[in-house]
Protein backbone atom coordinates (compact mmCIF):
# COMPACT_ATOMS: atom_id res chain seq x y z
CA UNK A 1 0.00 0.00 0.00
CA UNK A 2 2.72 2.45 1.06
CA UNK A 3 4.66 1.37 -2.03
CA UNK A 4 1.85 2.49 -4.32
CA UNK A 5 1.50 5.83 -2.51
CA UNK A 6 5.22 6.48 -2.69
CA UNK A 7 5.22 5.72 -6.43
CA UNK A 8 2.21 8.02 -6.94
CA UNK A 9 3.94 10.81 -5.05
CA UNK A 10 7.13 10.38 -7.03
CA UNK A 11 5.18 10.45 -10.31
CA UNK A 12 3.44 13.67 -9.26
CA UNK A 13 6.75 15.34 -8.38
CA UNK A 14 8.36 14.21 -11.65
CA UNK A 15 5.32 15.37 -13.70
CA UNK A 16 5.32 18.76 -11.99
CA UNK A 17 9.06 19.19 -12.52
CA UNK A 18 8.67 18.26 -16.20
CA UNK A 19 5.74 20.61 -16.66
CA UNK A 20 7.58 23.54 -15.11
CA UNK A 21 10.94 22.69 -16.66
CA UNK A 22 9.58 22.20 -20.15
CA UNK A 23 8.04 25.69 -20.10
CA UNK A 24 4.42 24.54 -19.93
CA UNK A 25 2.32 27.55 -21.03
CA UNK A 26 0.39 27.55 -17.74
CA UNK A 27 3.54 28.51 -15.86
CA UNK A 28 5.18 30.81 -18.37
CA UNK A 29 4.59 34.39 -19.45
CA UNK A 30 5.16 35.08 -23.11
CA UNK A 31 5.31 38.10 -25.39
CA UNK A 32 5.35 38.09 -29.16
CA UNK A 33 4.66 40.45 -32.05
CA UNK A 34 1.48 39.69 -33.92
CA UNK A 35 0.29 40.59 -37.37
CA UNK A 36 -2.40 43.30 -37.05
CA UNK A 37 -4.94 41.77 -39.44
CA UNK A 38 -4.57 38.36 -37.85
CA UNK A 39 -4.89 39.77 -34.32
CA UNK A 40 -7.95 41.80 -35.35
CA UNK A 41 -9.64 38.64 -36.58
CA UNK A 42 -9.58 37.07 -33.11
CA UNK A 43 -11.50 39.23 -30.64
CA UNK A 44 -10.78 38.56 -26.96
CA UNK A 45 -14.03 39.95 -25.55
CA UNK A 46 -17.22 41.72 -26.60
CA UNK A 47 -15.92 45.22 -25.83
CA UNK A 48 -14.80 47.83 -28.34
CA UNK A 49 -11.26 47.08 -29.51
CA UNK A 50 -8.75 48.03 -32.20
CA UNK A 51 -10.42 45.71 -34.69
CA UNK A 52 -13.60 47.77 -34.35
CA UNK A 53 -11.68 51.01 -34.74
CA UNK A 54 -10.14 49.77 -37.96
CA UNK A 55 -13.19 48.13 -39.48
CA UNK A 56 -15.65 50.92 -38.63
CA UNK A 57 -13.30 53.70 -39.80
CA UNK A 58 -12.38 51.83 -43.00
CA UNK A 59 -16.02 51.18 -43.86
CA UNK A 60 -16.97 54.82 -43.31
CA UNK A 61 -13.99 56.05 -45.34
CA UNK A 62 -14.92 53.75 -48.20
CA UNK A 63 -18.49 55.14 -48.26
CA UNK A 64 -17.22 58.71 -48.05
CA UNK A 65 -14.78 58.20 -50.91
CA UNK A 66 -17.60 56.93 -53.13
CA UNK A 67 -19.92 59.82 -52.22
CA UNK A 68 -20.36 62.91 -54.44
CA UNK A 69 -19.43 65.11 -51.46
CA UNK A 70 -15.77 64.41 -52.04
CA UNK A 71 -15.95 64.82 -55.84
CA UNK A 72 -14.40 68.31 -55.73
CA UNK A 73 -11.82 67.40 -53.07
CA UNK A 74 -13.36 69.79 -50.49
CA UNK A 75 -11.98 71.13 -47.22
CA UNK A 76 -13.48 69.51 -44.12
CA UNK A 77 -13.33 70.22 -40.41
CA UNK A 78 -13.72 67.41 -37.88
CA UNK A 79 -15.95 68.35 -34.95
CA UNK A 80 -15.85 64.98 -33.19
CA UNK A 81 -17.80 61.78 -32.78
CA UNK A 82 -20.02 61.72 -29.70
CA UNK A 83 -19.46 58.70 -27.46
CA UNK A 84 -22.95 57.59 -26.36
CA UNK A 85 -21.85 54.23 -24.96
CA UNK A 86 -21.07 53.12 -21.40
CA UNK A 87 -17.42 52.49 -22.31
CA UNK A 88 -14.63 55.06 -22.28
CA UNK A 89 -13.83 54.98 -25.99
CA UNK A 90 -11.41 57.29 -27.76
CA UNK A 91 -13.74 58.34 -30.58
CA UNK A 92 -11.16 60.84 -31.81
CA UNK A 93 -9.17 57.83 -33.01
CA UNK A 94 -12.04 57.03 -35.41
CA UNK A 95 -11.97 60.47 -37.04
CA UNK A 96 -8.14 60.46 -37.01
CA UNK A 97 -8.19 57.21 -39.00
CA UNK A 98 -10.78 58.54 -41.46
CA UNK A 99 -8.85 61.79 -41.90
CA UNK A 100 -5.53 60.00 -42.33
CA UNK A 101 -6.88 57.86 -45.18
CA UNK A 102 -8.67 60.70 -46.96
CA UNK A 103 -5.65 63.02 -46.81
CA UNK A 104 -3.23 60.34 -47.99
CA UNK A 105 -5.52 59.38 -50.89
CA UNK A 106 -5.89 63.06 -51.81
CA UNK A 107 -9.67 62.90 -51.58
CA UNK A 108 -10.08 65.82 -49.17
CA UNK A 109 -8.20 68.45 -47.16
CA UNK A 110 -8.73 69.06 -43.47
CA UNK A 111 -8.52 72.09 -41.21
CA UNK A 112 -6.33 71.36 -38.18
CA UNK A 113 -8.97 72.54 -35.72
CA UNK A 114 -7.31 70.91 -32.69
CA UNK A 115 -4.14 72.99 -33.19
CA UNK A 116 -5.90 76.25 -34.06
CA UNK A 117 -4.78 78.02 -30.87
CA UNK A 118 -1.14 76.94 -31.33
CA UNK A 119 -1.30 78.05 -34.95
CA UNK A 120 -2.54 81.53 -34.02
CA UNK A 121 0.15 81.79 -31.36
CA UNK A 122 2.87 80.88 -33.85
CA UNK A 123 1.54 83.37 -36.37
CA UNK A 124 1.56 86.06 -33.68
CA UNK A 125 5.14 85.16 -32.81
CA UNK A 126 6.21 85.35 -36.46
CA UNK A 127 4.53 88.70 -36.89
CA UNK A 128 6.69 90.20 -34.15
CA UNK A 129 9.94 88.25 -34.42
CA UNK A 130 10.46 86.88 -37.95
CA UNK A 131 11.88 88.46 -41.09
CA UNK A 132 9.22 89.74 -43.54
CA UNK A 133 10.22 87.26 -46.28
CA UNK A 134 9.71 84.23 -43.96
CA UNK A 135 6.60 85.50 -42.15
CA UNK A 136 3.37 83.61 -42.86
CA UNK A 137 0.62 85.92 -44.02
CA UNK A 138 -2.23 86.67 -41.65
CA UNK A 139 -5.82 86.13 -42.76
CA UNK A 140 -4.93 83.64 -45.49
CA UNK A 141 -6.23 80.48 -43.83
CA UNK A 142 -8.76 78.46 -45.76
CA UNK A 143 -12.28 77.89 -44.51
CA UNK A 144 -13.88 74.46 -44.40
CA UNK A 145 -16.87 73.72 -46.62
CA UNK A 146 -18.05 70.69 -44.70
CA UNK A 147 -18.17 69.63 -41.07
CA UNK A 148 -17.68 65.97 -40.11
CA UNK A 149 -19.52 64.79 -36.98
CA UNK A 150 -21.00 61.56 -35.70
CA UNK A 151 -22.03 59.38 -32.81
CA UNK A 152 -21.24 55.93 -31.51
CA UNK A 153 -23.87 53.94 -29.63
CA UNK A 154 -23.79 50.60 -27.87
CA UNK A 155 -26.59 48.19 -27.01
CA UNK A 156 -25.88 45.11 -24.89
CA UNK A 157 -28.02 42.17 -23.98
CA UNK A 158 -27.31 39.10 -21.90
CA UNK A 159 -29.11 36.02 -20.74
CA UNK A 160 -31.20 36.58 -17.60
CA UNK A 161 -30.26 34.98 -14.28
CA UNK A 162 -30.74 31.24 -14.54
CA UNK A 163 -29.09 28.01 -13.45
CA UNK A 164 -26.34 27.48 -15.98
CA UNK A 165 -22.54 27.31 -16.06
CA UNK A 166 -22.14 30.20 -18.45
CA UNK A 167 -23.74 33.52 -19.30
CA UNK A 168 -24.20 34.64 -22.90
CA UNK A 169 -23.98 38.24 -23.98
CA UNK A 170 -24.20 40.15 -27.22
CA UNK A 171 -22.85 43.65 -27.75
CA UNK A 172 -23.88 45.83 -30.68
CA UNK A 173 -22.08 49.00 -31.76
CA UNK A 174 -23.39 51.46 -34.33
CA UNK A 175 -21.32 54.31 -35.72
CA UNK A 176 -23.12 57.15 -37.52
CA UNK A 177 -21.07 59.67 -39.46
CA UNK A 178 -22.54 62.86 -40.90
CA UNK A 179 -21.03 65.46 -43.23
CA UNK A 180 -22.84 68.80 -42.99
CA UNK A 181 -22.58 71.56 -45.59
CA UNK A 182 -21.48 74.61 -43.57
CA UNK A 183 -22.95 76.98 -46.15
CA UNK A 184 -26.46 75.53 -46.32
CA UNK A 185 -26.62 73.67 -43.02
CA UNK A 186 -27.89 70.60 -44.84
CA UNK A 187 -26.57 67.11 -44.18
CA UNK A 188 -24.71 66.32 -47.40
CA UNK A 189 -23.73 62.78 -46.52
CA UNK A 190 -24.49 60.25 -43.80
CA UNK A 191 -23.57 56.64 -43.24
CA UNK A 192 -24.09 54.04 -40.51
CA UNK A 193 -21.82 51.11 -39.76
CA UNK A 194 -22.50 48.43 -37.20
CA UNK A 195 -20.99 45.38 -35.60
CA UNK A 196 -22.35 42.80 -33.21
CA UNK A 197 -20.28 40.35 -31.18
CA UNK A 198 -21.40 37.54 -28.92
CA UNK A 199 -19.56 35.82 -26.10
CA UNK A 200 -20.15 33.23 -23.48
CA UNK A 201 -18.77 33.93 -20.01
CA UNK A 202 -18.21 31.13 -17.50
CA UNK A 203 -19.80 31.50 -14.09
CA UNK A 204 -17.25 29.26 -12.36
CA UNK A 205 -13.48 29.43 -12.47
CA UNK A 206 -10.43 28.57 -10.36
CA UNK B 1 0.19 2.95 8.22
CA UNK B 2 2.24 5.91 9.38
CA UNK B 3 0.70 7.97 6.62
CA UNK B 4 -2.79 7.24 7.98
CA UNK B 5 -1.71 8.21 11.48
CA UNK B 6 -0.41 11.52 10.21
CA UNK B 7 -3.64 12.32 8.31
CA UNK B 8 -5.32 14.35 11.09
CA UNK B 9 -2.20 16.46 11.57
CA UNK B 10 -2.11 17.12 7.86
CA UNK B 11 -5.77 18.12 7.88
CA UNK B 12 -5.08 20.57 10.69
CA UNK B 13 -2.02 21.90 8.92
CA UNK B 14 -4.00 22.35 5.71
CA UNK B 15 -6.73 24.18 7.58
CA UNK B 16 -4.21 26.47 9.24
CA UNK B 17 -2.57 27.25 5.91
CA UNK B 18 -6.01 27.90 4.37
CA UNK B 19 -6.92 30.13 7.27
CA UNK B 20 -3.72 32.14 7.11
CA UNK B 21 -3.87 32.44 3.34
CA UNK B 22 -7.56 33.22 3.36
CA UNK B 23 -7.73 35.79 6.11
CA UNK B 24 -4.98 37.99 4.64
CA UNK B 25 -4.53 40.22 7.67
CA UNK B 26 -2.19 42.82 6.15
CA UNK B 27 -4.70 44.74 4.00
CA UNK B 28 -7.42 45.21 6.70
CA UNK B 29 -4.80 46.80 9.00
CA UNK B 30 -3.73 49.22 6.25
CA UNK B 31 -7.35 49.93 5.35
CA UNK B 32 -8.28 50.75 8.93
CA UNK B 33 -5.23 52.99 9.34
CA UNK B 34 -6.07 54.83 6.11
CA UNK B 35 -9.70 55.28 7.18
CA UNK B 36 -8.60 56.69 10.54
CA UNK B 37 -6.32 59.17 8.76
CA UNK B 38 -9.10 60.06 6.33
CA UNK B 39 -11.60 60.73 9.13
CA UNK B 40 -9.01 62.92 10.91
CA UNK B 41 -8.43 64.94 7.76
CA UNK B 42 -4.90 63.55 7.21
CA UNK B 43 -5.51 62.81 3.56
CA UNK B 44 -1.87 62.65 2.48
CA UNK B 45 -1.09 60.13 5.22
CA UNK B 46 -4.16 58.10 4.28
CA UNK B 47 -3.05 58.03 0.65
CA UNK B 48 0.46 56.95 1.64
CA UNK B 49 -0.81 54.06 3.78
CA UNK B 50 -2.67 52.61 0.81
CA UNK B 51 0.06 53.33 -1.74
CA UNK B 52 1.19 49.68 -1.93
CA UNK B 53 -1.84 47.96 -3.40
CA UNK B 54 -2.43 44.51 -1.85
CA UNK B 55 -2.89 41.60 -4.21
CA UNK B 56 -5.45 39.85 -2.05
CA UNK B 57 -9.20 39.59 -1.59
CA UNK B 58 -9.38 43.25 -0.53
CA UNK B 59 -7.91 44.71 -3.70
CA UNK B 60 -11.22 46.14 -4.99
CA UNK B 61 -12.06 47.54 -1.54
CA UNK B 62 -8.61 49.14 -1.26
CA UNK B 63 -9.06 50.73 -4.68
CA UNK B 64 -12.48 52.04 -3.64
CA UNK B 65 -11.07 53.60 -0.46
CA UNK B 66 -7.91 54.95 -2.09
CA UNK B 67 -9.94 56.38 -4.96
CA UNK B 68 -12.12 58.25 -2.45
CA UNK B 69 -9.10 59.57 -0.53
CA UNK B 70 -7.64 60.87 -3.79
CA UNK B 71 -11.02 62.26 -4.87
CA UNK B 72 -11.26 64.31 -1.67
CA UNK B 73 -7.60 65.39 -2.17
CA UNK B 74 -8.70 66.61 -5.64
CA UNK B 75 -6.23 64.23 -7.25
CA UNK B 76 -8.92 63.39 -9.79
CA UNK B 77 -6.62 61.70 -12.32
CA UNK B 78 -5.33 59.06 -9.90
CA UNK B 79 -8.70 58.71 -8.22
CA UNK B 80 -10.26 57.96 -11.60
CA UNK B 81 -7.50 55.45 -12.40
CA UNK B 82 -8.16 53.64 -9.11
CA UNK B 83 -11.91 53.48 -9.60
CA UNK B 84 -11.65 52.39 -13.23
CA UNK B 85 -9.34 49.56 -12.11
CA UNK B 86 -11.82 48.67 -9.36
CA UNK B 87 -14.65 48.52 -11.93
CA UNK B 88 -12.57 46.24 -14.19
CA UNK B 89 -11.52 43.93 -11.33
CA UNK B 90 -15.06 43.79 -9.98
CA UNK B 91 -16.32 42.67 -13.41
CA UNK B 92 -13.67 39.93 -13.48
CA UNK B 93 -15.03 38.70 -10.14
CA UNK B 94 -18.33 37.81 -11.82
CA UNK B 95 -16.62 34.46 -12.43
CA UNK B 96 -16.95 32.67 -9.08
CA UNK B 97 -13.67 31.14 -7.90
CA UNK B 98 -14.17 27.51 -6.83
CA UNK B 99 -11.00 27.53 -4.70
CA UNK B 100 -11.95 30.71 -2.83
CA UNK B 101 -15.54 29.53 -2.39
CA UNK B 102 -14.11 26.29 -0.94
CA UNK B 103 -11.85 28.23 1.44
CA UNK B 104 -14.80 30.38 2.54
CA UNK B 105 -16.66 27.19 3.53
CA UNK B 106 -13.96 26.26 6.08
CA UNK B 107 -12.83 29.74 7.18
CA UNK B 108 -15.33 32.59 6.68
CA UNK B 109 -16.66 34.91 3.96
CA UNK B 110 -13.73 37.33 4.39
CA UNK B 111 -11.66 34.91 2.30
CA UNK B 112 -13.82 35.76 -0.71
CA UNK B 113 -12.73 38.63 -2.92
CA UNK B 114 -14.66 41.78 -1.95
CA UNK B 115 -17.11 42.95 -4.60
CA UNK B 116 -19.36 45.10 -2.46
CA UNK B 117 -23.12 45.35 -2.53
CA UNK B 118 -24.70 46.45 -5.82
CA UNK B 119 -25.06 50.00 -4.49
CA UNK B 120 -21.32 50.14 -3.79
CA UNK B 121 -20.61 48.91 -7.33
CA UNK B 122 -22.98 51.59 -8.66
CA UNK B 123 -21.29 54.26 -6.56
CA UNK B 124 -18.00 53.53 -8.30
CA UNK B 125 -19.68 54.87 -11.44
CA UNK B 126 -21.42 57.71 -9.55
CA UNK B 127 -18.09 58.92 -8.15
CA UNK B 128 -16.31 58.41 -11.46
CA UNK B 129 -18.95 60.70 -12.95
CA UNK B 130 -18.22 63.20 -10.15
CA UNK B 131 -14.51 63.06 -10.98
CA UNK B 132 -15.20 63.75 -14.65
CA UNK B 133 -17.57 66.61 -13.74
CA UNK B 134 -14.86 68.04 -11.46
CA UNK B 135 -12.49 68.33 -14.43
CA UNK B 136 -15.12 69.39 -16.96
CA UNK B 137 -15.05 66.18 -19.03
CA UNK B 138 -18.79 66.09 -19.73
CA UNK B 139 -18.85 63.28 -22.30
CA UNK B 140 -16.82 60.98 -20.00
CA UNK B 141 -19.27 61.79 -17.20
CA UNK B 142 -22.01 60.79 -19.64
CA UNK B 143 -20.33 57.41 -20.16
CA UNK B 144 -20.44 56.80 -16.40
CA UNK B 145 -24.04 58.05 -16.26
CA UNK B 146 -25.03 55.34 -18.74
CA UNK B 147 -23.30 52.73 -16.54
CA UNK B 148 -25.25 54.03 -13.53
CA UNK B 149 -28.53 53.92 -15.46
CA UNK B 150 -27.81 50.35 -16.62
CA UNK B 151 -26.93 49.24 -13.10
CA UNK B 152 -30.17 50.74 -11.74
CA UNK B 153 -32.30 48.99 -14.35
CA UNK B 154 -32.05 45.55 -12.79
CA UNK B 155 -31.88 45.93 -9.01
CA UNK B 156 -33.01 42.38 -8.24
CA UNK B 157 -34.55 43.35 -4.89
CA UNK B 158 -31.70 45.63 -3.81
CA UNK B 159 -32.61 49.20 -2.78
CA UNK B 160 -33.22 51.93 -5.33
CA UNK B 161 -31.26 55.16 -4.99
CA UNK B 162 -32.44 58.67 -5.83
CA UNK B 163 -28.98 60.27 -5.80
CA UNK B 164 -27.55 57.77 -8.32
CA UNK B 165 -30.54 58.44 -10.60
CA UNK B 166 -30.04 62.20 -10.22
CA UNK B 167 -26.35 61.99 -11.05
CA UNK B 168 -27.11 59.88 -14.13
CA UNK B 169 -29.88 62.28 -15.20
CA UNK B 170 -27.76 65.38 -14.75
CA UNK B 171 -24.74 64.00 -16.67
CA UNK B 172 -27.02 62.90 -19.52
CA UNK B 173 -28.64 66.35 -19.50
CA UNK B 174 -25.19 67.96 -19.82
CA UNK B 175 -24.50 65.66 -22.80
CA UNK B 176 -27.71 66.82 -24.47
CA UNK B 177 -29.53 63.50 -23.98
CA UNK B 178 -32.64 65.17 -22.55
CA UNK B 179 -35.08 62.27 -22.97
CA UNK B 180 -32.92 59.82 -21.01
CA UNK B 181 -32.15 62.53 -18.47
CA UNK B 182 -35.88 63.07 -17.91
CA UNK B 183 -36.29 59.30 -17.47
CA UNK B 184 -33.74 59.38 -14.64
CA UNK B 185 -35.37 62.45 -13.06
CA UNK B 186 -38.69 60.58 -13.12
CA UNK B 187 -37.01 57.81 -11.11
CA UNK B 188 -35.78 60.42 -8.59
CA UNK B 189 -39.37 61.66 -8.22
CA UNK B 190 -40.53 58.08 -7.66
CA UNK B 191 -37.84 57.14 -5.11
CA UNK B 192 -37.68 60.51 -3.30
CA UNK B 193 -40.99 62.34 -3.89
CA UNK B 194 -40.27 64.62 -0.91
CA UNK B 195 -37.35 66.15 -2.84
CA UNK B 196 -39.82 68.19 -4.93
CA UNK B 197 -37.97 67.50 -8.17
CA UNK B 198 -39.40 68.69 -11.46
CA UNK B 199 -39.22 65.56 -13.61
CA UNK B 200 -38.74 67.43 -16.87
CA UNK B 201 -35.96 69.83 -15.87
CA UNK B 202 -34.25 68.24 -12.85
CA UNK B 203 -34.74 71.46 -10.89
CA UNK B 204 -36.31 71.50 -7.45
CA UNK B 205 -39.56 73.18 -6.50
CA UNK B 206 -39.71 75.55 -3.58
CA UNK B 207 -42.62 75.33 -1.15
CA UNK B 208 -44.40 78.17 -2.97
CA UNK B 209 -43.92 77.00 -6.58
CA UNK B 210 -46.85 75.29 -8.35
CA UNK B 211 -46.49 71.54 -8.82
CA UNK B 212 -48.08 71.37 -12.29
CA UNK B 213 -45.62 73.69 -14.08
CA UNK B 214 -42.00 72.97 -15.01
CA UNK B 215 -39.49 74.94 -12.93
CA UNK B 216 -38.00 77.33 -15.48
CA UNK B 217 -34.75 79.26 -15.24
CA UNK B 218 -35.19 83.01 -15.87
CA UNK B 219 -34.02 84.13 -19.34
CA UNK B 220 -30.25 84.72 -19.55
CA UNK B 221 -29.83 83.46 -15.97
CA UNK B 222 -27.32 80.79 -14.96
CA UNK B 223 -27.65 78.02 -12.43
CA UNK B 224 -25.27 76.22 -10.10
CA UNK B 225 -25.47 72.47 -9.58
CA UNK B 226 -23.41 71.41 -6.59
CA UNK B 227 -23.17 67.78 -5.47
CA UNK B 228 -22.72 67.66 -1.71
CA UNK B 229 -21.38 64.89 0.53
CA UNK B 230 -22.46 65.06 4.16
CA UNK B 231 -20.02 63.39 6.54
CA UNK B 232 -20.89 64.76 9.92
CA UNK B 233 -17.44 66.21 10.43
CA UNK B 234 -18.58 68.45 13.29
CA UNK B 235 -20.00 65.46 15.15
CA UNK B 236 -23.42 65.55 13.52
CA UNK B 237 -24.41 64.66 9.96
CA UNK B 238 -25.80 67.83 8.34
CA UNK B 239 -29.45 67.85 7.36
CA UNK B 240 -29.08 70.33 4.53
CA UNK B 241 -26.77 72.95 3.06
CA UNK B 242 -27.45 76.55 2.08
CA UNK B 243 -25.63 78.07 -0.88
CA UNK B 244 -24.54 81.71 -0.85
CA UNK B 245 -22.83 83.88 -3.47
CA UNK B 246 -21.72 87.47 -2.78
CA UNK B 247 -23.44 87.23 0.59
CA UNK B 248 -26.80 86.43 -0.98
CA UNK B 249 -28.69 83.17 -0.35
CA UNK B 250 -29.11 81.30 -3.64
CA UNK B 251 -31.00 78.30 -2.29
CA UNK B 252 -30.76 75.11 -0.28
CA UNK B 253 -29.82 71.52 -1.01
CA UNK B 254 -32.02 68.42 -1.20
CA UNK B 255 -30.74 65.29 0.51
CA UNK B 256 -31.47 62.35 -1.77
CA UNK B 257 -29.70 59.35 -0.26
CA UNK B 258 -28.50 57.92 3.02
CA UNK B 259 -25.67 55.42 2.62
CA UNK B 260 -26.62 53.85 5.97
CA UNK B 261 -30.12 53.10 4.64
CA UNK B 262 -28.70 51.61 1.43
CA UNK B 263 -26.32 49.47 3.53
CA UNK B 264 -29.09 48.27 5.84
CA UNK B 265 -31.51 47.48 3.01
CA UNK B 266 -28.80 45.61 1.10
CA UNK B 267 -27.86 43.59 4.21
CA UNK B 268 -31.53 42.69 4.71
CA UNK B 269 -31.78 41.60 1.07
CA UNK B 270 -28.83 39.23 1.59
CA UNK B 271 -29.74 38.10 5.14
CA UNK B 272 -31.36 34.79 4.16
CA UNK B 273 -28.52 33.83 1.83
CA UNK B 274 -25.92 34.72 4.48
CA UNK B 275 -27.75 32.73 7.16
CA UNK B 276 -27.99 29.67 4.91
CA UNK B 277 -24.31 29.89 4.07
CA UNK B 278 -23.29 30.29 7.72
CA UNK B 279 -25.32 27.20 8.66
CA UNK B 280 -23.73 25.18 5.83
CA UNK B 281 -20.27 26.35 6.85
CA UNK B 282 -20.88 25.38 10.49
CA UNK B 283 -21.98 21.94 9.29
CA UNK B 284 -18.81 21.55 7.21
CA UNK B 285 -16.65 22.69 10.12
CA UNK B 286 -18.42 20.27 12.44
CA UNK B 287 -17.87 17.40 10.00
CA UNK B 288 -14.15 18.20 9.72
CA UNK B 289 -13.74 18.40 13.51
CA UNK B 290 -15.56 15.05 13.99
CA UNK B 291 -13.41 13.40 11.28
CA UNK B 292 -10.23 14.52 13.07
CA UNK B 293 -11.72 13.61 16.48
CA UNK B 294 -12.27 10.04 15.32
CA UNK B 295 -8.49 9.69 14.83
CA UNK B 296 -7.23 11.85 17.68
CA UNK B 297 -9.46 13.36 20.35
CA UNK B 298 -7.11 16.19 21.36
CA UNK B 299 -6.43 17.15 17.80
CA UNK B 300 -10.15 16.98 17.03
CA UNK B 301 -10.91 19.33 19.91
CA UNK B 302 -8.18 21.71 18.78
CA UNK B 303 -9.41 21.61 15.17
CA UNK B 304 -13.01 22.32 16.22
CA UNK B 305 -11.85 25.21 18.37
CA UNK B 306 -9.74 26.66 15.59
CA UNK B 307 -12.53 26.42 13.02
CA UNK B 308 -15.04 28.04 15.36
CA UNK B 309 -12.55 30.81 16.18
CA UNK B 310 -12.27 31.54 12.48
CA UNK B 311 -16.04 31.97 12.19
CA UNK B 312 -16.66 35.68 11.61
CA UNK B 313 -19.14 37.95 9.86
CA UNK B 314 -17.90 39.61 6.71
CA UNK B 315 -18.20 43.25 7.74
CA UNK B 316 -16.18 44.71 4.89
CA UNK B 317 -17.71 47.76 3.26
CA UNK B 318 -16.70 50.94 1.45
CA UNK B 319 -16.34 53.08 4.57
CA UNK B 320 -15.14 56.37 3.09
CA UNK B 321 -18.46 56.89 1.33
CA UNK B 322 -20.24 59.86 2.96
CA UNK B 323 -23.16 59.41 5.33
CA UNK B 324 -25.59 61.25 3.06
CA UNK B 325 -25.58 62.63 -0.47
CA UNK B 326 -27.34 65.80 -1.52
CA UNK B 327 -27.63 68.14 -4.46
CA UNK B 328 -28.20 71.86 -4.65
CA UNK B 329 -29.51 73.25 -7.94
CA UNK B 330 -29.94 76.96 -7.58
CA UNK B 331 -29.98 80.08 -9.82
CA UNK B 332 -26.68 81.95 -9.65
CA UNK B 333 -24.88 85.00 -11.06
CA UNK B 334 -23.40 84.52 -14.54
CA UNK B 335 -19.95 85.63 -13.30
CA UNK B 336 -19.78 83.10 -10.45
CA UNK B 337 -16.16 82.63 -9.30
CA UNK B 338 -16.80 81.20 -5.84
CA UNK B 339 -19.65 80.40 -3.49
CA UNK B 340 -20.17 79.54 0.17
CA UNK B 341 -21.75 76.38 1.52
CA UNK B 342 -23.32 76.48 4.96
CA UNK B 343 -23.89 73.02 6.42
CA UNK B 344 -26.94 73.01 8.68
CA UNK B 345 -28.42 70.64 11.24
CA UNK B 346 -32.09 69.57 11.33
CA UNK B 347 -32.87 72.53 13.60
CA UNK B 348 -31.18 74.95 11.18
CA UNK B 349 -28.07 75.42 13.28
CA UNK B 350 -24.96 76.11 11.16
CA UNK B 351 -22.31 73.47 11.79
CA UNK B 352 -19.74 74.63 9.28
CA UNK B 353 -19.26 77.13 6.46
CA UNK B 354 -16.85 76.57 3.57
CA UNK B 355 -15.95 78.67 0.56
CA UNK B 356 -15.75 76.75 -2.70
CA UNK B 357 -13.55 78.08 -5.49
CA UNK B 358 -12.73 74.76 -7.12
CA UNK B 359 -13.75 72.55 -8.76
CA UNK B 360 -16.11 74.93 -10.52
CA UNK B 361 -16.69 74.39 -14.24
CA UNK B 362 -19.18 75.98 -16.55
CA UNK B 363 -21.04 74.46 -19.48
CA UNK B 364 -23.36 76.89 -21.26
CA UNK B 365 -25.62 78.25 -18.51
CA UNK B 366 -24.76 75.64 -15.90
CA UNK B 367 -22.00 75.83 -13.30
CA UNK B 368 -21.01 72.46 -11.86
CA UNK B 369 -19.24 71.88 -8.57
CA UNK B 370 -18.75 69.32 -5.80
CA UNK B 371 -18.22 69.80 -2.09
CA UNK B 372 -17.69 67.48 0.87
CA UNK B 373 -18.15 68.19 4.54
CA UNK B 374 -14.85 66.57 5.49
CA UNK B 375 -12.20 67.86 7.94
Amino acid sequence: MSHIKATAKLSLVVFSALAIGSGCSIFRASVQNEEVNKAAATPLNTGYDFADLRSLAEAVTSDLTDSPVLAKKPILVVMGVENRTDEHIDTKAITDTIRNTLINKGDASFINESRRDALMKEQGFQLVNCTPETQTLIGKQLGARYMLTGSLIKISKETPKQISLSRKEQVYFQLTIEVTDLQTGLIAFTTQKERVRGASKPILGW
Amino acid sequence: MKILELAPIRTCGLLLVLALLGIGCASPIALNAARRNFNNGQLEEADKVLAPLPNDQNKVLTLMERGMIRHVRRDYTNSTADWLTAVRLEKELEVNSITKAGASMVVNDSTLAFRGYPFEQTYLHVYLAKNYLAVGQWSEAGVEARSVALAMENLDGFPDDAFAHYMAGFCLELCGDDSNAAMQYRQVARVAPESGIDETTGRFRSASSPTNHPVALPANACELVCFLDFDGYAGMVPYSAAIYANGQLLGTSRTLTSIFQLQTASSERMATRHAAKTLSRLAVKGAIAIAVWSRDENLGFFTGLLLLALEDNDMRRWETLPAKLAVARVPCPSDLRQFDVEFRSYSGQVSRRVTVTAPLFRKDRVFVSICRDNP
